[in-house]
């Protein structure tokens, strides 16, 4: 007999039963979840973009933000925040189209990331109100090792995509086979794990800096 | 002073600890009783609870045990025992007699109407100790029983600040456990010993010089390593400084 | 590759760390700081004990119908370009692993730290195969450098001093100087680990949850070092037990919210990662091969027995770390890879009751970490099932037998009982001598030791007293 075969008589022996019928056990699963809004935190009445930021800003997120009224700041924004950390003036950037046509002229942008990049420009699907997170999302456009290597993580994210609850953010992908790497950035790479100090830039980013943009 | 007992009957379970080194809390515990209006009785059949064999798995026992304290308390209105492990090990005894419907239903009635003391007092009762006085800085001890399986904690603390002349000290943690765990502390005495002595640096560090508590393995646990340090702290059982008694502090001299 | 962990020296070691005073403060430290932030996530959270009750519900579920979400989550998965193994046991788990690593061809392998993995002795047999094997996890990476193993589910190396870890990067970490500062220490696990990330040809995690209806493994960390571990390889391997798996991505939501806030009082950890299959078409980075290998290894026993509660376990630590006796003893005396409550059930009930037989009866049943579970874990309740079964295949001790079974034959008759108490305390009044509090008692150092004895005070017991009429 398999390893799976065995595995599965197993477990049907231990539950004393054969197969359970789908429908019921999926109507089951359903009504587990049925009323989220006992089981979550509410997010508040005002706006979830303000919530977002607030979140993310948070100590326990320790990010910055930016609020961008218009993407056109996009890259002055970025050459700023290169500047005021006395940061070259280049960085490993994966562009999805609405944002590859904008003047990047005054910096070096780089489509690959070196194992030892300072800075990594990527951009999130959606944010998350609830938690302060990026929900990044990996596709041919969206390498994923740009969230996740750098030092300095820049995420830019549009105030349209700032959904409310977790299961807001995975809803909008659920119409399609999900990312091959979907993940939830809540703040930078920590660790508490030396006398319970918290040290960031563990392996990856140190420090998030995000940019939320209204239009485009 | 009668309140709300109506001269209903309770027996009362005195459990094997009070009876045998501190019958003040036996006699507390029959005092506010009676204080609340209620007749009182303690019936000739009871030993122990079988917490000591319960904890070490020994289930035959515990039934037999268990089965003696249905019959001997089934005729009274309530049961109320002085001790929230005690009366949680009654209460929850009920699995015992997974194999005997018909003991497993008249445990279930019975357990319906246990009680630990101060729980009952407070709750059941409606009984506040209106003009009676304690004068002394007062922590408190939980038991984890009495907490968790029993949830008695404000009732309990209410109790003793209803005293006139209490200056309540709360501990800075409460919660957590002394250490005693039944047969726990003699099994694994270093731990237990380590336990109770974050406990009593707990205590001590409120500046209380009165520690009081409603279950007497947790405060002979406490007193012991009080008293071995040198800490100058009375502990007594709750029901003694609410009934007034007046008995020297547990381990201790009365003061002259 | 099976390790036997065993209990058997759990009072020695207890007293061990009992007497080790960077160990008391580092457990002082820890539990008390992590029992706050859990508690303040508590009080932030008003709907928490109803999503408590929730993610018990959604575990419960899951375990009543484990055949149906492994099968799905397998099609899913395997649709997804995963390929799914099964092991029946620990030494077939890693037979799987190590035989994938050998062929891609790998010299350098990168780990994420998984309670499975240890559980089932993979970085053992990693080591055997002849792998370089490199702990990602900080704790664990310090850990592997001191050959020590982890002394906490969450927070593996709690059991190290700032200048023991510093003693082992200078060894370990070119340019070998000595470092004091944590920052500094942490920069330079940083640029070792970052060499091995880039080499290894495969990296191997855990999962916290198997999300059944579109066959994604999900994965959290603070450090992010799951994401640098599972992008970078070329191979991607996932081992999980079968207990892992959740109905959906919102029933993930659930759990997710539950274990953060439970294990350090966090929202949500800082990377929460769904992975599914290998690079597509078009994917700049991301492994050429995704495995998982899904292990029973007792999870099927255990299933249909008194105890299967246990395996609704999320691995979060809460209990462990409201646990008084952890918090005074620490988790290498427990032995196994498992700590505190959880620990002193899964051990016995996974590896060997007799082995660790000591496990369930160190405890003293507070019930704190019933209370903190996320999941409604009756814990204590299972570590009583445990006793009752020590007592059963007679694996407590013969006098602890003898004087209870004795205490027992007298303690069934109230007849006997009453002249049996009287005595007793009138031999504890003789032994006091007058005083009100016993320092020694024959036969009980165990208590006398550390304590006085309260002596009951003249007159007999309350019974006696309470028959010659006394109110």
């Amino acid at each position: 007999m398999s390893a799976r075969a065995e595995v599965l008589a197993r477990v049907r022996r231990a539950l004393g039963r054969e197969r359970a019928d789908p429908d019921v056990i999926r109507a089951e699963a359903d009504g587990l979840v049925g009323e989220l809004a006992a089981i979550r935190p509410p997010v508040g009445d005002h706006d979830a973009v303000e919530r977002f930021i607030a979140k993310a800003a948070s100590e326990r997120v320790a990010a910055t933000v930016e609020r961008l009224a218009a993407a056109d700041d996009l890259p002055d924004r970025v050459a700023a925040y290169l500047a005021e950390r006395g940061l070259a003036s280049r960085l490993a950037a994966a562009l999805p189209p609405a944002l590859a046509g904008l003047d990047w002229s005054g910096l070096t942008l780089a489509d690959a990331i070196d194992p030892n990049e300072a800075v990594a420009l990527s951009w999130a699907e959606a944010a998350v109100a609830e938690t302060g997170s990026l929900v990044v999302a990996s596709s041919p456009a969206a390498p994923v090792l740009f969230n996740f290597l750098a030092l300095h993580h820049l995420a830019v994210v549009r105030a349209d995509d700032v959904v409310a609850y977790l299961e807001d953010a995975w809803q909008r992908f659920a119409h399609a086979p999900l990312p091959r790497a979907l993940g939830l950035v809540t703040g930078t790479s920590g660790t508490a794990d030396i006398e319970g100090q918290n040290i960031k830039g563990a392996h990856g980013p140190r420090y998030l800096h995000i940019f939320v943009v209204d239009r485009f | 002073m009668s309140q709300n007992g109506g001269g209903r009957d309770v027996g009362l379970f005195v459990t094997c600890l009070a009876d045998a080194v501190r019958p003040s809390v036996g006699f507390a515990a029959l005092r506010l009783l009676e204080a609340a209006g209620y007749r009182v009785q303690v019936p000739d059949a009871q030993t122990c609870c079988g917490q000591p064999a319960y904890n070490s798995g020994d289930d035959a026992t515990t039934r037999d045990l268990m089965a003696g304290i249905v019959r001997a308390f089934e005729p009274f209105d309530y049961v109320v025992a002085p001790s929230g492990s005690c009366m949680g090990m009654i209460k929850k005894g009920g699995h015992l007699f997974d194999d005997d419907p018909e003991l497993a239903s008249r445990h279930a009635a019975l357990a319906a109407r246990s009680y630990e003391l101060l729980g009952f007092l407070h709750d059941v009762a409606g009984w506040r100790p209106q003009g009676r006085r304690y004068d002394g800085r007062v922590a408190y001890h939980h038991s984890c029983s009495g907490l968790r399986e029993l949830g008695v904690k404000a009732q309990a603390e209410r109790l003793v600040t209803d005293l006139a002349g209490v200056d309540f000290a709360p501990l800075d943690h409460p919660e957590i456990c002394c250490g005693f765990g039944g047969t726990f502390c003699v099994k694994y005495p270093e731990i237990s010993t380590s336990i109770v002595d974050d406990k009593v640096r707990d205590v001590v560090a409120t500046g209380a010089d009165t520690l009081v508590g409603g279950d007497l393995g947790c405060l002979l646990n406490i007193q012991g390593r009080l008293g071995r340090l040198g800490h100058d702290v009375k502990v007594y059982h709750t029901a003694e400084l609410l009934a007034g008694s007046e008995v020297a502090p547990l381990g201790r001299d009365a003061p002259s | 590759m099976t390790v036997t962990y065993t209990s058997e020296h759990f009072k020695r070691e207890a007293r061990l760390a009992l007497d080790q005073p960077n160990l008391q403060r580092a457990l002082d430290r820890t539990t008390t700081l992590l029992q706050a932030r859990r508690a303040e996530a508590y009080r932030a959270f008003g709907e928490f004990d109803a999503a408590r009750a929730a993610g018990s519900r959604i575990k419960d579920h899951v375990l009543r119908h484990l055949d149906h979400y492994l099968e799905t989550f397998e099609a899913n998965a395997e649709a997804a370009g995963c390929k799914v193994h099964w092991a029946r046991d620990a030494d077939e788990a890693c037979r799987i692993t190590t035989e994938l690593c050998r062929r891609a061809e790998a010299k350098t392998v990168t780990r994420v730290k998984s309670m499975l993995g240890e559980e089932i002795g993979l970085p053992e047999a990693l080591d055997a195969a002849g792998f370089e094997r490199v702990e990602t996890d900080l704790a664990e990476h310090i850990n592997q450098l001191a050959g020590d193993r982890p002394s906490h589910i969450v927070i593996p190396a709690l059991h190290k001093t700032r200048e023991e870890v510093s003693d082992l990067f200078e060894r370990a970490h070119p340019p070998h100087r000595h470092i004091d500062d944590v920052a500094e220490l942490v920069e330079s696990a940083r640029t070792t680990l970052r060499e091995k990330y880039f080499a290894a040809e495969v990296g191997i995690s855990g999962a916290n949850f198997l999300v059944a209806d579109n066959g994604a493994v999900c994965t959290v960390t603070n450090e992010g070092n799951a994401e640098l571990t599972m992008q970078l390889p070329r191979v991607q391997i996932v081992t999980a037990g079968i207990e892992k798996l959740v109905p959906s991505m919102d029933h993930a939501g659930v759990l997710l919210r539950l274990l953060a806030r439970s294990a350090l009082g966090m929202e949500l950890t800082q990377y929460t990662t769904f992975l599914t299959g290998a690079k597509r078409p078009g994917d700049r980075d991301g492994p050429e091969e995704m495995h998982l290998v899904l292990v029973d290894a007792g999870r099927t026993e255990l299933l249909g027995d008194e105890l299967a509660p246990i395996l609704k376990c999320i691995r979060c630590a809460a209990c462990i770390n409201h646990c008084p006796v952890y918090g005074q003893i620490g988790g290498h005396a427990y032995g196994g890879v498992y700590q505190g409550p959880m620990g002193s059930v899964l051990t016995p009930a996974m590896a060997s009751l007799a082995k660790s037989k000591d496990l369930p009866h160190a405890c003293t049943l507070n019930g704190r970490c019933d209370e903190v579970c996320p999941v409604a874990i009756p814990l204590t309740g299972l570590m009583r099932t445990l006793r009752e079964r020590t007592w059963r295949q007679h694996l407590v001790d013969r006098p602890t037998r003898l004087g209870l079974g004795l205490w027992g034959a007298v303690v069934r008759r109230p007849a006997l009982y009453r002249p049996a108490s009287r005595l007793g305390v009138r031999a504890l009044r003789l032994l006091a001598r007058g005083r009100p509090a016993l320092r020694r008692l024959p036969g009980g150092g165990a208590w006398t030791r550390s304590r006085d004895f309260a002596a009951p005070p003249p007159g007999g017991t309350f019974m006696a007293r309470y028959r010659r009429g006394e109110r």
